[in-house]
């Protein structure tokens, strides 16, 4: 495990798994399909077969020799690879030409998904064909606001904060939690039924406890329900609008594993967020930050969350249990810790459709069609355009980056096209 | 390879392809993006190539470092990158196994060849002197680096753009003494604690500077306590040393119970703490957890740090002494073990030893896919910097961009990567804003120039009006200044003053403007008697020192996307940008009662 070790930093050893399982297709012989696959063999893709489509090619890239990364190389078989039955062993294709017989093919055949990219001279271009939505439950977004419902508690938490506040003697080392718990219990009392808590009220009223308990001195706990107030005025009973998303997608017709699996806990999802229990919330992530207290004090707090989570997760098991059984616990773990963060792209579904959007006069349309043309002239100087490295080692870079986050579910790959126009050293992320 | 280069020639044009053929580039690193950039330089038909690494091929290199394989394991990374490559190359390749900042193989006169120098470092320390090099020589200079999906190149132009140390960086965290000997609150104090100061202690060479100067903390029980429990870890070395495996209860008795006991009696400590609690006799049943990304339970804890510490105990005859290594499993298990073992004291989460790995060996996240977008951008940036693109006006340093790779998980949002223009030199930067230039100097003047009359001359050339002091910039050493003159009838060659030290000059009188501070390279040559540089000294206003605010402000919009990323080319090397661990990088404050922190008597977790 230690050549991967630090990847695995990164995605995982599930993500790595996934990785080491999965079967890719690199379609074409250029230095740029070459370049792609060695950044694919690399991180260790277990099956990576390459088709030639130009014999030439072959020949020149003795630079690369494949028998060290284990790829399987074919020739281009129009006939043999005109059914969908070819394809569908691989998880995912790549197809870096724009020649017609290829193109042709995958107008016509169901694949599985396909990253469509090439360069030419400066300019290159990738994007992401699928016909069906591309599911990401771990997202792994950069900040995250910590999972701790205070805007609305549910019935476990409310009674949980209540009698720990009972049990309390002294305020002055609660964790912040359980002051903003305390501060709005007190503001609302002054409040008249369904008046709403603003921050000014909230803050107010966490200087009026500091100042019994501690008038002189700023204490590091309440510092930080001051910092942290806007987590008790989050209205957290509104579904994130990704989620939302998601759940609109959790019926359309899936053939990708891993879709599948996801769409299954999206079902869970929908009947735990009507059950009763939950009252509409998504599980808990059962995950609380750092926070200035007493040791006790906080593990019972961390206690509380982690023990409310592991029953949501129960529960949510026994939801997905009743219709079907091949989804381990783990998984689901996994699933409710991140739903929060879940998200869906609908990539480009046809090559069709793309190739449609080609035809307008725009600055990207139009080198992405000078691109791809330049793979069609079988003259010499054109085909050649294709070998200026610096421009094929970033553009390649960039496919295979997207590849892997294709593959693993994990990060949320390009929505749906790059184009990079070397010259001016600019690359823009477009939606066809 | 005709065929590629044919390509280049009509793609750049003929002109510009001669100029590329006929120019020689450096290219320091051979790792993740100096491998895929070595590649590049290589079929873009460079004249010439030198490349310098001074270290070897590890296994976790493989996963990107695509010009090795597993037979060149603890081979040089020069060497082997340019022997895989060697069959398509029509440059002149050259390989060096040795530190870019030894003046002896690499005095500033050999810079001076390249047409441009490529960074692919994965260190602080490399990338400044680099930086500094190319300010002396006024040579282009490409910067980069990556960790995980992220990356950044920056091409610096001396005179022209920011240089690398125009911006603050990231530098590596510390932590007062007495936080890591007496009173941990997170679990990153136990791994330092473990690593720095116990293994040290135990079976380093160098033992612990810990414990030595300012401990900062000012209560002398504690003091005492710090220094006593240095000597009586010497009684423990010894016990070590002498292999003898059943005293190995005594040491656990002795660390884990006896000095907490002892840290427990200073009352003082434990107000506003939460108090430790010492180990529980625990029976040794041998029983491991072969899990590495799990946490142990205490008793697995206890277990393995025996065996590990057994495993360290028969290998110290033969191999003397050992230092912390985390691909060493013996040392590893050691620091994982010892640090959990005290964070269960002190009541601090543990963790596994997957994760102990990555903070104490300083591990940053790296893979093949960002070095390939990284070294690609290199590449390009290089033949926009030496003006060789075809059709191209000539662009200006300022017209230039740096590129960042925005946040794997930020894709969809229109900006892969965001490459604004370059910033203009900050004017207080302590590296680009002053004047520099290469002094000669032959070993006959070394022998026979005093201080003193080096000082006059420099006073004379450049018109310094009032008094100077002078540095020694390699060392930090003081020669002179207007209340230390004991040196001043030294000559040059006793103050070990040789070829490669850098001195620093700077104007003290007391005036509104004064002249700029100026270093001054030693270059050691033949012919020369004492030849100082021709340069310009220009007089500047003296800022009064306030606390920075509106300086810098050019170049907040280039660090805005992200703080400076190092390439990970996971080694030896002693300043890369520590990560922070899960706790302290999230935007909360550490946990529980820390009472008072101490700006001084710091560790550093290298």
């Amino acid at each position: 495990m230690d050549k991967f070790d630090r990847q695995v930093r990164i995605w995982g050893t599930h993500g790595q798994h996934i990785i080491e399982t999965s079967h890719v297709c690199v379609v074409g012989s250029s230095p740029f399909a070459f370049e792609i696959v060695k950044n694919l063999a690399l991180p260790g893709i277990g099956c990576l077969t390459m088709i030639a489509t130009n014999s030439r090619d072959l020949e020149q890239n003795q630079f690369w020799n494949m028998k060290t990364w284990n790829v399987t190389q074919i020739d281009w078989n129009a006939e043999k690879m005109g059914s969908d039955v070819f394809w569908s062993d691989f998880e995912l294709i790549i197809i870096t030409t724009g020649q017609n017989d290829v193109l042709k093919v995958f107008r016509q055949i169901k694949s599985p998904p396909v990253l469509l990219c090439s360069t030419s001279g400066q300019n290159g271009f990738v994007t992401f064909l699928s016909g069906e939505p591309h599911f990401v439950v771990e997202s792994h977004p950069e900040h995250t606001i910590p999972d701790l419902r205070l805007g609305a508690l549910r019935s476990d938490l409310s009674q949980f904060y209540s009698e720990f506040l009972k049990n309390t003697v002294c305020i002055s080392d609660l964790p912040f939690a359980a002051l903003l718990y305390h501060a709005c219990e007190n503001v609302l009392k002054e409040k008249k039924p369904h008046q709403v808590i603003n921050r000014h009220d909230l803050k107010d009223q966490i200087n009026v406890l500091q100042n019994k308990v501690s008038p002189n001195t700023q204490l590091p706990n309440f510092f930080e329900a001051l910092r942290f107030a806007h987590l008790a005025l989050e209205r957290t009973e509104t579904l994130p609008e990704n989620v939302i998303r998601c759940l609109a997608l959790k019926d359309v017709s899936c053939q990708i594993p891993f879709n599948q699996n996801v769409q299954t806990l999206l079902r869970a999802l929908s009947s735990f967020l009507d059950t009763p229990y939950s009252e509409g919330q998504l599980p808990l992530a059962g995950i609380i930050p750092d926070m200035e207290s007493s040791y006790e004090m906080y593990t019972a707090l961390r206690n509380a969350y982690s023990g409310a989570a592991e029953n949501d997760v129960k529960i949510f098991h026994n939801l997905v249990s009743s219709e079907v059984s091949h989804i381990e616990i783990d998984q689901v773990k996994s699933f409710c810790r991140n739903c929060r963060h879940i998200n869906v792209i609908e990539p480009i579904g046809k090559l069709g459709d793309f190739e449609s959007v080609l035809n307008d006069e725009t600055t990207d349309s139009t080198i992405i069609k000078n691109v791809l043309h330049s793979c069609l002239s079988e003259a010499l100087k054109k085909e050649d355009k294709r070998r200026f490295y610096p421009c094929i080692s970033f553009v390649a870079g960039i496919a295979a980056q997207e590849a892997i986050k294709v593959l693993t579910h994990q990060f949320l790959p390009l929505h749906n096209t790059l184009v990079y126009e070397g010259e001016l050293g600019r690359l823009r992320s477009i939606k066809i | 390879m005709s065929d590629t280069s044919s390509v280049n020639q009509r793609l750049l044009g003929s002109e510009n392809y001669q100029k590329l053929r006929n120019s020689g580039v450096l290219l320091v690193g051979a790792g993740g993006i100096g491998c895929e950039l070595l590649k590049n330089l290589v079929l873009m038909g460079f004249g010439s190539i030198d490349i310098v690494d001074l270290d070897t091929i590890d296994l976790s290199n493989l996963n990107r470092q695509f010009l090795f394989r597993h037979r060149d394991i603890k081979q040089p990374k020069s060497t082997t990158a340019i022997k895989a490559i060697q069959h398509v190359s029509n440059s002149k390749l050259t390989a060096h196994t040795a530190n870019i900042m030894d003046v002896e193989t690499f005095p500033l006169s050999w810079f001076d060849q390249f047409a441009i120098i490529f960074n692919a470092l994965d260190n602080l320390e490399a990338r400044r002197y680099v930086n500094q090099m190319a300010q002396f020589l006024h040579k282009p200079l490409l910067e980069s680096g990556t960790a995980g999906f992220d990356g950044y190149i920056q091409p610096i132009i001396p005179g022209s753009t920011e240089c690398f140390d125009c911006t603050t960086k990231e530098t590596p965290k510390t932590f007062p003494v007495c936080t890591i000997r007496s009173t941990p609150s997170q679990p990153i104090h136990c791994i330092v604690w473990a690593k720095n100061f116990l293994f040290a202690q135990l079976f380093a060479s160098s033992g612990s500077t810990i414990g030595d100067g300012d401990l900062g903390t000012d209560n002398p029980e504690e003091i005492k306590r710090i220094q006593q429990e240095t000597n009586e870890l010497l009684e423990l070395q010894e016990y070590v040393r002498a292999g003898d495996e059943s005293k190995i209860p005594e040491i656990i008795k002795k660390i884990f119970v006896q000095d907490i006991q002892k840290l427990l009696a200073i009352e003082e400590l434990w107000k506003t703490r939460e108090k430790p609690v010492p180990l529980p006799d625990i029976e040794v049943d041998g029983i491991v957890n072969t899990d590495l990304s799990s946490v142990w339970t205490i008793q697995e804890q206890v277990n393995a740090f025996v065996l590990s510490t057994q495993r360290l105990m028969k290998r110290l005859p033969e191999e003397g002494q050992i230092e912390f290594d985390k691909d060493d499993q013996d040392t590893l298990e050691f620091v994982t073990t010892a640090a959990n073992i005290r964070a269960h004291i002190f009541k601090l989460p543990l963790k596994s030893l997957f994760d102990i790995k990555q903070i104490a060996g300083n591990i940053i996240p790296a893979i093949a896919t960002t070095n390939a977008i990284i070294s690609g951008l290199s590449a390009l940036a290089s033949l926009r910097v030496l003006n060789l693109i075809k059709n191209q006006p000539e662009a200006k340093a300022q017209e230039l961009n740096m590129a960042f790779t925005s946040k794997a998980s930020n894709i969809s949002s229109n900006r892969y990567i965001s490459n604004p223009q370059l910033a203009h030199p900050n004017p207080k930067c302590p590296v680009c804003s002053i004047a520099r230039g290469v002094l000669h100097v032959s070993q006959e003047a070394l022998k026979t120039t005093t201080l003193s009359e080096l000082i006059q001359k420099i006073q004379e050339k450049y018109r310094f009006e009032g008094e100077v002091s002078i540095l020694d910039k390699s060392t930090q050493r003081l020669l002179a200044d207007y209340d230390f003159e004991d040196l001043l009838d030294k000559t040059l060659a006793e103050l070990n003053l040789k070829h490669g030290i850098i001195l620093s000059i700077s104007d003290e009188s007391v005036a509104d403007e004064v002249r700029c501070t100026t270093e001054f390279y030693l270059d050691e040559v033949k012919d020369a008697q004492l030849r100082l540089p021709n340069i310009e000294v220009p007089l500047v206003k003296v800022i009064p020192s306030t606390e920075e605010t509106d300086d810098a402000v050019g170049a907040i919009e280039s660090t805005a996307s992200g703080e400076i990323i190092l390439d990970a080319l996971e080694d030896k090397n002693e300043k890369k940008r520590p990560l922070e661990d899960e706790e302290s990088s999230s935007s909360l404050p550490p946990s529980k009662k820390s009472a008072t922190t101490h700006d001084e008597g710091v560790v550093i977790l290298d």
